[in-house]
């Protein structure tokens, strides 16, 4: 059975002869964690080819194929070597070398019989060395950057396919299988890439999953009060809060003659500073809520969106805060499945979303269009006081035909006077 | 009952805290707005006793200030026989609600540590405590080995 001997089950080690940049460590390349496996290898700003990156398995393998994506972001290693060492042999044998130009992401060291589901998109195909004895009780497999396209050396991903070798220990070789996944079938090549993917991500849902869940992020809660923001608000000094806690806060103030200002220094707003929605605190608290809907602790916590039916039910913000119309429209709120329309409804509180709902609906029966267009701009009016747009006017001049087309009346050419709305 | 996340906030975060100053902080789980606590100050007259507090939390709390008063009595220009403070920050026009309790006890040490006679709630001492100091702290030690609460 082929296995990845790179992956983090089977407990591969990994060195490099250089320093690593920071964040791109070269344990990056054998990481249970799936942001740092995606990650990959950097190494140090200032280091130059050649650079040796050593992986050290736990058994000795019989090597299958090899692939290497050298890429990570705009640093590339084009030109790569790849040696073995012999289970009881310290000397590093050559295997395979290559070449890499724009636009190949990487490489695959195959042994001639490789399938093309096994080769990802726009990788170059290399034979591994001909000669076979290096290629079987390898304990090492050694990437060797010999050249880079002007960047730092770097390598995205290493996989090292191969199977446990007959001389490993029927012990050894049962714990690895067991390792690998109790000897169930075989990772299918098509299926591989994504499985890879996967693992490491979902060993991380499971974790966040079993996280108590009652415990709510310390940022999702308001500065004064405590509670689970619905509407965050983000304050001139930095600290947000909600928005009912900042309408409290203002009462309180106008009740001493003040006008409105931050609770933390104390400073009135201004046209340019004051309180604003930070929408994606909003979205971060929402997709929480949504995450832990099932809670008895969440049930219990104000949101903006409507909740199932089954949920207990409790107004989100107190009801004299909310807009009169989110107030009529609470009976067909459960009726309402469309996120977007919750989310506006949500929103309508807002100043901003308040003028164009309210302007468009009452668009329909404009009498303040275009008599022969019905467009909006740039209208004229004519003696009779009905309305014509600039490009109708023109036309009715061009043509001759003075006449309104409303009421039919005639009119002269200095008749027209612009009109404004309002 | 808005303020009881907020009050229950700081009520872990001050017996986390476990000043030296302020101590045997006793909240009855069912009324969270009610403390009742020890106050130690370390200056001398008050230094050889320790002096118990109620703090009242108002429904509207953060947006509306605690009430502290003594339940012991204390020989004080600022403090008045009822027991009650006079405190600029938690006075009603001067409360900023991101004011924690922690500030507002350091205050009242503070008011206790150095009378502020132009504030004073009690002409006669704050006289007694410009006029002659001597004779004030002595007061005060008196009234305070009389009525005061043991510091343990």
């Amino acid at each position: 059975m082929l296995m990845n001997f790179c992956n983090s089950v089977l407990k591969p080690k990994v060195k490099s002869s250089c320093l690593c940049n920071e964040e791109y460590d070269v344990t990056n390349l054998i990481s249970s964690n799936y942001l740092k496996y995606s990650r990959g290898f950097v190494a140090y700003v200032v280091v130059k080819p050649p650079v040796f990156v050593e992986f050290e398995f736990v058994c000795p393998v019989n090597v299958s194929h090899v692939i290497i994506w050298s890429e990570v972001g705009g640093q590339k290693s084009s030109g790569l070597e790849l040696f073995s060492k012999h289970e009881r042999n310290d000397t590093a044998a050559k295997i395979g070398w290559a070449m890499l130009r724009d636009g190949q992401p990487g490489v695959v060291f195959h042994q001639g019989d490789v399938e093309p589901g096994q080769v990802p998109a726009g990788f170059v195909c290399t034979l591994l060395s001909e000669r076979a004895a290096p290629l079987r009780n390898v304990r090492n497999v050694v990437v060797r950057i010999f050249k880079t396209r002007s960047s730092v050396p770097a390598l995205g991903r290493v996989e090292v396919w191969g199977e446990v070798s007959k001389s490993a220990p029927p012990a050894l070789r049962a714990s690895v299988l067991q390792l690998w996944g109790g000897g169930a079938e075989p990772p299918r090549p098509a299926a591989r890439d994504e499985e890879e993917r996967k693992r490491p991500s979902h060993t991380d849902d499971g974790s966040r999953r079993k996280r108590p869940a009652c415990v709510v992020p310390e940022d999702f809660l308001d500065s004064l009060t405590y509670e689970v923001m619905a509407l965050p608000m983000i304050l001139p000094c930095g600290k947000a809060v909600d928005r009912s806690t900042l309408e409290r806060h203002e009462q309180c103030e106008a009740s001493w003659g003040r006008s409105p200002s931050d609770p933390f220094t104390g400073k009135p707003y201004t046209r340019t500073v004051h309180p604003m929605l930070d929408s994606s605190l909003k979205s971060r608290i929402d997709l929480f809520l949504l995450e832990h809907a099932d809670e008895e602790e969440v049930r219990r916590l104000p949101r903006t969106l409507p909740r199932s039916r089954q949920a207990a039910k409790k107004p989100c913000v107190e009801e004299k805060y909310l807009n009169p119309r989110q107030l009529v429209a609470t009976e067909e709120r459960d009726d309402d499945k469309n996120l977007d329309a919750a989310m506006e409804r949500a929103l309508s509180r807002l100043p901003s979303f308040l003028h164009p709902v309210s302007s468009r609906s009452v668009r329909d029966p404009d009498p303040f269009d275009c008599g022969r267009c019905n467009r909006s701009e740039e209208l004229y009016s004519l003696p009779c006081k009905h309305l014509l747009c600039r490009a109708c006017l023109f036309k009715c001049i061009n043509d001759k035909d003075l006449t309104c087309k409303v009421c039919a009346s005639l009119f002269t050419t200095d008749g027209p006077v612009r009109w404004h709305c309002g | 009952m808005t303020a009881s996340k907020r009050l229950g906030k700081e009520l872990s975060d001050i017996r986390s805290a476990n000043f030296s100053f302020f101590k045997d902080i006793h909240v009855d789980e069912s009324n969270l707005y009610i403390w009742k606590g020890l106050i130690l100050p370390n200056k001398p007259p008050y230094c050889k006793g320790a002096f118990k507090i109620e703090i009242n939390f108002p429904e509207m709390y953060p947006f509306k200030p605690p009430k502290i008063t003594f339940i012991t009595k204390i020989y004080h220009p600022n403090i008045d026989e009822k027991g009650q403070v006079c405190l600029p920050t938690i006075s009603p026009e001067g409360w900023k609600p991101s004011v924690n309790i922690i500030t507002v006890i350091e205050e009242l040490l503070k008011l206790i540590d150095e009378p502020e006679v132009e504030h004073a709630l009690r002409a006669d001492l704050a006289e007694e405590y410009l006029k002659n100091r001597k004779k004030f702290l002595q007061h005060a030690e008196e009234h305070a080995k009389k009525n005061a609460e043991k510091r343990s």
